[in-house]
């Protein structure tokens, strides 16, 4: 069953066209992850599809319904939910606040929220405000808030950006505990996260798809390489 | 009872045995201190709403409490002679009032509404001044009643606890307000506002709830002003009055919930009580405006809360000021 | 004839539409360039017309007068600037908008101190009396001053900001401080300069004012709105923009208070508002 739709987004600032022409689509219980270079529009890709940014063309379909119109809120109520790269927390209020406001609308049982809280390790901060917690921290409550509205698609946006590597173990082996559950698509830039974790690998540069396919063959893929020549 | 061990309400519960006891002393004065003190406590409490929770900084915040003074004023002398209804209808009155301005200014950019919040309020103060007919013009109204068909308040005793009754009835359901799940959104409107799409909230619908709340709240100060003074001019429409809430909130400290309360009852002592002070307030208000910008940011609630470090719990934080301790 | 009065009245808005001009080139040159709302210009405004009049009491000299108070009042912006307004620029828009607002109550109190609860003025100096007919309509000299002055301080701002060398500074710090700052640019010394500059137009408004309306407690606070009014209608920071939306404001203002008195400012406020809520953006959109 196909979950997410995209045909022939395009997002351009000025003259410069962040997304070009983008079209693929996602099956339900996929594991995707979306790669590139840095400036290649990943983000900008998903900002599209959660309405952050409005298209400038192009269309968006979730089960088959067309929600290119829609609000960002409509969206994430329908069932797609996103973190953010820098972390976008409520700062001035507490991690068990935090998540609290991101299940409001979507009627999770308080001892779910629970749970969720003491599956990433959060309970012991559960009182603390945000601004006084580090990084790694920060980015599991980013995990804890969308996982808490039972997303049907979760897009992670470099999940594990920034964590030490016993953190980033921790997420990895999270969100494989996720699998057949809901649909994953992880921007990455850590190749070990990556193949460890996705069934199938978009590629992109400048704004385009240059490569798609599960992760063998993404990783013989000549002009891949010549992209990621140098980097690590 | 858990709520009692919050300070907050233990300082509340304070305010009002102390104020229930003014009566007491007889003196007209302390009397008429004190409900101007009630009166401006609700006012700064709605302001607050606005400005500390949800970041939204008005500079008409005038224009509800004018609409509730003259509301009131209006009702009770042209249509029914009653302190009481004549505070209730205003107050309803008001929610139209919120909803067509909000709906027009929260749209905006911060800087913007607040902007706008002023040529909203200096509209209304237009109206007022212009609208010789209906609302006296810059004489205003005079002769609001204060003994009615239903309640009859006119010795100072009695209109006292009339205030006193709304003083304790707001105080405690704005308390209740903020610490409800309504409070926690407008809280996450104030910090994140960008992120609570991607929450499932609506960003515009908290602010116009908010922006309501604090209206109705509003005008019922405006309306006890009415039936205290008795008379009403335009002058309470007018921005530099809008501009007197925010003070207050800022001097009390504007992360407190009780932050407008203490502020109000600095800012009354000092323009009322103190006579060769109230000649030049806006001088010691400036000073300790910038005072609190430039390093109070808590305001004198930060500064009682420093003493207490430690010992205080779901305290809000304020800007820049490092976490206050340990939590129990 | 509806003819003579009408151009009369347009007359007569061109000259207070300068005030406003004068009022507004400072503050949406500061908002341009440091991002700072001040909300204490209209009180910089009063304070020269405060000067100016002590100035000339005790000189005599109009133009003396004249120069020194902006010049004061220039440099107690600047000042203010240097003591408060710097240590805020990192903090949200909102608390510099409540620090400036502070320095408001501070000025407004005392100039009441200094001065006293009562308005002041000048008369108009002899060599300045007097009118001249252009067309059918009588204009007094001081007022064709004032119009021709605010013109000549549009033309000398807009041209040293597009045409200089310190102009190329401004701009290059108006669109980008940091990236200014690698080129060797200083933005701290621009800012206090153009704080400077800023209140002395205030400060010269100010000045010429009292000569034509008391200054008196509670102006200033009566002018920021007009202030604030002009320049975001104009869209904050746009200079051309501020001196056209002054020139109409002063010019509807006196048509509406001849035409209408009976609702004249509810009208201002009423397409103020309007015009505000039609473009985020201000008439003319931002620099």
């Amino acid at each position: 069953m196909e979950i997410l739709r995209v045909e022939g987004l395009t997002k351009k600032f000025g003259d410069f066209k962040a997304v070009d022409n983008v079209s693929f689509s996602v099956k339900e219980y996929e594991i995707l992850s979306i790669i590139g270079p840095n400036g290649a529009g990943k983000t900008t890709l998903v900002n599209l599809i959660t309405k952050k940014l409005n298209p400038d063309s192009g269309r968006i379909f979730f089960y088959d319904k067309d929600i290119t119109r829609l609000t960002a809120r409509m969206i994430n109520k329908l069932g797609i939910s996103r973190t953010f790269q820098l972390v976008s927390p409520y700062r001035r209020l507490t991690v068990s606040e935090n998540i609290l406001v991101s299940a409001l609308q979507f009627n999770t049982p308080r001892s779910e929220l629970q749970e969720i809280m003491i599956n990433l390790g959060l309970e012991k901060y559960k009182d603390v405000k945000v601004q006084n917690l580090s990084f790694g921290i920060q980015k599991l409550l980013e995990l804890a808030m969308v996982l808490v509205q039972h997303p049907k698609l979760l897009i992670l946006d470099e999940p594990a950006a920034g964590l030490l590597l016993h953190e980033r173990r921790k997420i990895v082996d999270f969100l494989k505990g996720l699998e057949n559950k809901i649909t994953l698509i992880v921007i990455e830039h850590d190749m070990g996260v990556v193949f460890d974790l996705a069934k199938r690998i978009i590629v992109m540069d400048k704004g385009k798809i240059i490569a798609d396919g599960p992760p063998e063959e993404i990783a013989n893929n000549k002009t891949v390489r010549e992209i990621y020549l140098g980097e690590a | 009872m858990k709520i009692l061990r919050e300070a907050n309400i233990m300082v509340l519960l304070l305010t009002f045995f102390s104020l229930a006891l003014v009566p007491l002393t007889y003196e007209r004065f302390y009397i008429y201190l004190m409900s101007l003190f009630m009166i401006y406590s609700i006012f700064s409490l709605s302001y607050n709403l606005l400005f500390g929770y949800a970041e939204l900084l008005s500079f008409g915040h005038a224009l509800f409490f004018a609409s509730g003074a003259y509301t009131t004023a209006l009702f009770t002398l042209n249509i029914f002679s009653d302190p009481l209804i004549g505070l209730i209808v205003s107050a309803f009155s008001s929610i139209p009032i919120a909803l067509v301005v909000g709906l027009l200014t929260l749209r905006h950019t911060r800087i913007y509404f607040s902007i706008l919040t002023l040529a909203f309020g200096m509209l209304a103060y237009a109206l007022l001044v212009k609208w010789r007919d209906v609302t006296g013009g810059s004489d205003g109204l005079v002769g609001i009643p204060k003994g009615g068909v239903l309640i009859d308040i006119t010795s100072p005793h009695l209109y006292y606890y009339f205030i006193f009754a709304f003083y304790c009835l707001v105080t405690i359901s704005l308390y209740m307000l903020t610490k409800s799940k309504w409070g926690l959104l407008i809280r996450a409107l104030g910090d994140n506002e960008d992120r609570l799409p991607f929450s499932g909230h609506s960003p515009m619908f908290v602010r116009l709830f908010t922006f309501t709340i604090s209206g109705f709240v509003a005008s019922i100060s405006g309306s006890l002003y009415a039936i205290l003074m008795g008379v009403v001019t335009p002058d309470i429409a007018y921005w530099t009055f809008s501009a007197e809430p925010l003070v207050m909130t800022l001097l009390g400290g504007s992360g407190y919930y009780l932050g407008p309360i203490l502020g109000a009852f600095i800012f009354v002592i000092l323009t009322t009580a103190l006579a060769r002070f109230a000649e030049y307030w806006q001088l010691i208000l400036g000073i300790a405006v910038i005072a609190v910008i430039l390093g109070f940011r808590g305001g004198i609630g930060g500064v009682i809360e420093s003493f207490y470090k430690g010992r205080t719990r779901f305290r809000r934080d304020v800007y820049g000021n490092p976490e206050s301790g340990r939590f129990n | 004839m509806i003819d003579q009065a009408l151009l009369s009245q347009i007359a007569i808005g061109l000259y207070k539409g300068s005030f406003y001009w004068l009022l507004a080139a400072g503050l949406t040159l500061i908002f341009g360039v440091t991002r700072i709302v001040n909300f204490a210009h209209a009180a910089f405004f009063v304070l020269g017309g405060y000067l100016m009049y002590s100035f000339y009491v005790l000189t005599g000299s109009f133009l003396l007068s004249l120069i020194t108070s902006l010049a004061a009042t220039g440099l107690l912006g600047a000042l203010t600037e240097i003591t408060l307004i710097r240590r805020i620029y990192g903090v949200p828009s909102i608390y510099q908008l409540l620090l400036t607002f502070g320095v408001t109550l501070i000025l407004n109190d005392s100039q009441k101190l200094v001065w006293g609860k009562f308005p002041k003025y000048i008369d108009v100096p002899g060599y300045l009396k007097g009118s001249i007919q252009i067309g059918a309509i009588s204009y007094s000299y001081y007022s064709l001053l004032l119009v021709m002055l605010g013109f000549l301080i549009f033309l000398l701002l807009h041209l040293s900001i597009n045409k200089t060398m310190w102009g190329l500074k401004v701009r290059a710090v108006w669109r980008d401080p940091s990236v200014a700052q690698t080129l060797g640019i200083n933005p701290k010394k621009l800012y206090t300069m153009i704080f400077l500059i800023g209140t002395a137009l205030a400060g010269l408004g100010g000045s010429l004012i009292v000569v034509l309306h008391p200054v008196g407690p509670g102006l200033g606070d009566h002018l920021i709105i007009y202030a604030f009014i002009v320049v975001v209608m104009a869209g904050l920071g746009n200079i051309v923009g501020a001196f056209v939306v002054s020139l109409l404001v002063g010019v509807l203002s006196s048509i509406f208070a001849w035409l209408i008195p009976e609702v004249d400012i509810l009208l201002i406020y009423l397409i103020a508002a309007l015009s505000l809520l039609v473009r985020t953006g201000g008439l003319f959109g931002e620099r």
